[in-house]
């Protein structure tokens, strides 16, 4: 059983206020993430869904601090960072406590980079002296709790596997043992195998390690089975937010009842054979 | 009357710099006339390769060890590439999953529906009455407005656009089967769905066969009539479509879909796969 939401107790480790970004678009504002709030308590997994367009990577984005909204607050760990830009955001102390995930790690790792190293950079740039010393050990620890065996450690990107590489990117994540990290369609470019052993990843971690996450995706079908709460966005607003398995049984907006009857069942026939002779 | 196509024990590898690494390992199917049929596997399993074999499309590198498939009773693999010219197009046609980047990004897609046509026509068909007919065909199939929808470059239009002309360019010339690869995995559920339902039932009007590829065993399951089972090289399972993906008797279609979250109700449901499933050790030469 995931945890519901009401068993999430404790200060929000993330609130978001009337985030709004926009972008000119012949003169006029295009809005991207348009008067968007919510919160994240610890150890909560939010799974953010919409269609391509939606808004939900510029949302993350904006939490991340890797794009300045245009309007609106983001608190994290009791600090109001919203007028820390992206570039002065890499020199605060928060800076650890949040962590990202991208989509392709083939493309966000860094290919002359073994396993080891990249997984030991974030530590050498925002760890602790006493941080410094240990890191073997951590790196151990951190690629253990992501699933990736000790063996590959010395593996460049290219010589692992779609799932190997997603491990190493999330075992980058943990290192330094943050309390919220974002996920930005980390399971799109994976097989189902893979995608299952990513989510129960996930689910240990936070019980392990209390991290809280934002799972963001496409795919409502899977996002539903691993949040607490879910985030519906549609054209840069959100339709509609509450408790996963009640969006998911009993949807409220239209647009989310539309997302829900366009996800494929087994064993549904949408189209039948016309017979000819 | 036979089958449309018929594969018999089609083997063939890639050359690489370690010798030969295979690729389908002696599969055997056939496809009825006007039949939907799924293709089902994970990254590597060889679905792709079986649709681009049948299309003709391999790359140099490519070493068919055995095998025959035929169209009609013409085995394709002993065609020369001029006669396989001649079937591609007018009698089995392809949808890419990535349309915008299978259409011309610097012509307007009207004008490259009608190169389609134009090439493919035998009848010497002058390029106003091919844009009527390229008109006609997005207009059946449920594009809004193609007679503006032509003029447009594939920049200008959204992926499930680009994908509805990618059907249209397939069907133009009248084939007799599609090999659909992906066409729907780059889109949006909800595009998905209206793709979908377009391509199936337009296929399915004009007696089409169809060769679906897919990892989603839900998709193949809602909109084919026999599914396939692919791993390794290998066909593992085969059978009536709702039947062996609600119901698969193979422990890697099982195990497939227990990581599915189709059905499920909670995450600790999702199982990821362990072990090995094809039963001849790898590496093993075609």
């Amino acid at each position: 059983m995931t945890i519901g939401a009401s068993e999430h107790t404790g200060n929000p480790i993330l609130r978001v206020l009337a985030a709004t970004k926009f972008y000119m678009i012949g003169g006029s504002r295009m809005y991207a993430v348009d008067d968007v709030s919510f919160d994240v308590r610890p150890s909560e997994i939010l799974g953010v869904v919409g269609e391509s367009g939606s808004g939900k990577t510029t949302l993350s984005r904006i939490v991340a601090r890797l794009i300045d909204q245009d309007d609106g607050r983001v608190i994290f760990d009791g600090a109001d960072i919203t007028g820390t830009s992206g570039a002065r955001f890499g020199k605060s102390p928060k800076r650890r406590l949040l962590q990202m995930v991208f989509q392709d790690p083939l493309a966000s790792l860094n290919p002359r980079f073994r396993a080891f190293e990249a997984i030991a950079n974030p530590v050498r740039r925002l760890g602790t002296p006493e941080e410094k010393r240990n890191i073997r050990d951590l790196i151990v620890e951190a690629a253990s709790h992501a699933g990736l065996p000790e063996r590959l450690l010395n593996s460049y990107p290219h010589q692992l596997s779609g799932g190997q590489r997603a491990r190493v990117d999330i075992a980058r994540a943990i290192v330094l043992k943050p309390k919220l990290v974002l996920l930005d369609e980390p399971t799109s470019a994976l097989d189902a195998s893979l995608q299952a052993h990513v989510i129960q990843t996930i689910l240990r971690l936070r019980s392990e390690l209390g991290v809280a996450f934002i799972f963001v995706s496409h795919d409502l079908n899977l996002v539903r089975l691993i949040s607490d709460r879910l985030l519906v966005m549609h054209r840069g607003k959100v339709v509609e937010q509450g408790g996963a398995q009640e969006v998911f049984e009993n949807p409220s907006a239209d647009y989310t009842k539309q997302l829900i009857s366009a996800i494929p069942m087994l064993g549904r026939r949408r189209t039948e054979a016309k017979v000819t002779a | 009357m036979a089958r449309l196509l018929e594969i018999d024990n089609l083997a063939l590898g890639f050359e690489g710099s370690g010798g030969i690494v295979p690729a389908l390992r002696g599969i055997s199917f056939g496809l009825e006339r006007g039949e939907c049929l799924a293709l089902v596997g994970e990254s590597g399993s060889g679905k792709s390769v079986t649709g681009m074999t049948i299309m003709g499309l391999l790359g140099a590198n490519a070493r068919i060890s055995s095998g025959s498939i035929r169209l009609d009773g013409t085995n394709l693999l002993d065609l020369s590439e001029a006669e396989m010219r001649n079937i591609r197009g007018r009698r089995i046609a392809m949808v890419f999953q990535n349309a915008k980047a299978s259409l011309n990004p610097i012509r307007r897609v009207g004008d490259t529906l009608v190169d389609i046509v134009r090439a493919h026509d035998r009848s010497g068909v002058s390029r106003k009455d091919a844009l009527r007919k390229v008109i006609g065909i997005m207009g059946q199939i449920g594009i809004p407005m193609p007679e503006h929808r032509v003029r447009n470059y594939p920049s200008e239009l959204s992926g499930g656009m680009c994908q509805r002309i990618g059907i249209a360019a397939a069907l133009a010339c009248e084939p007799e089967m599609i090999v659909a690869d992906e066409p729907t995995s780059a889109l949006d559920v909800t595009t998905q769905q209206i793709v979908m339902d377009m391509l199936i039932s337009a296929c399915r009007e004009r007696g089409v066969a169809v060769i679906f590829i897919t990892h989603d065993l839900a998709l193949a399951s809602e909109y084919c009539d026999r599914g396939i089972v692919m791993n390794s090289g290998r066909i593992l399972e085969e059978g009536n479509a709702v039947q062996i993906f609600t119901a698969p008797t193979h422990p890697y279609t099982r195990a497939l879909l227990d990581a599915l979250p189709y059905g499920k109700t909670s995450a600790d449901e999702l199982k990821p796969m362990t072990g090995n499933y094809s039963d001849q050790p790898e590496g093993m030469k075609t």
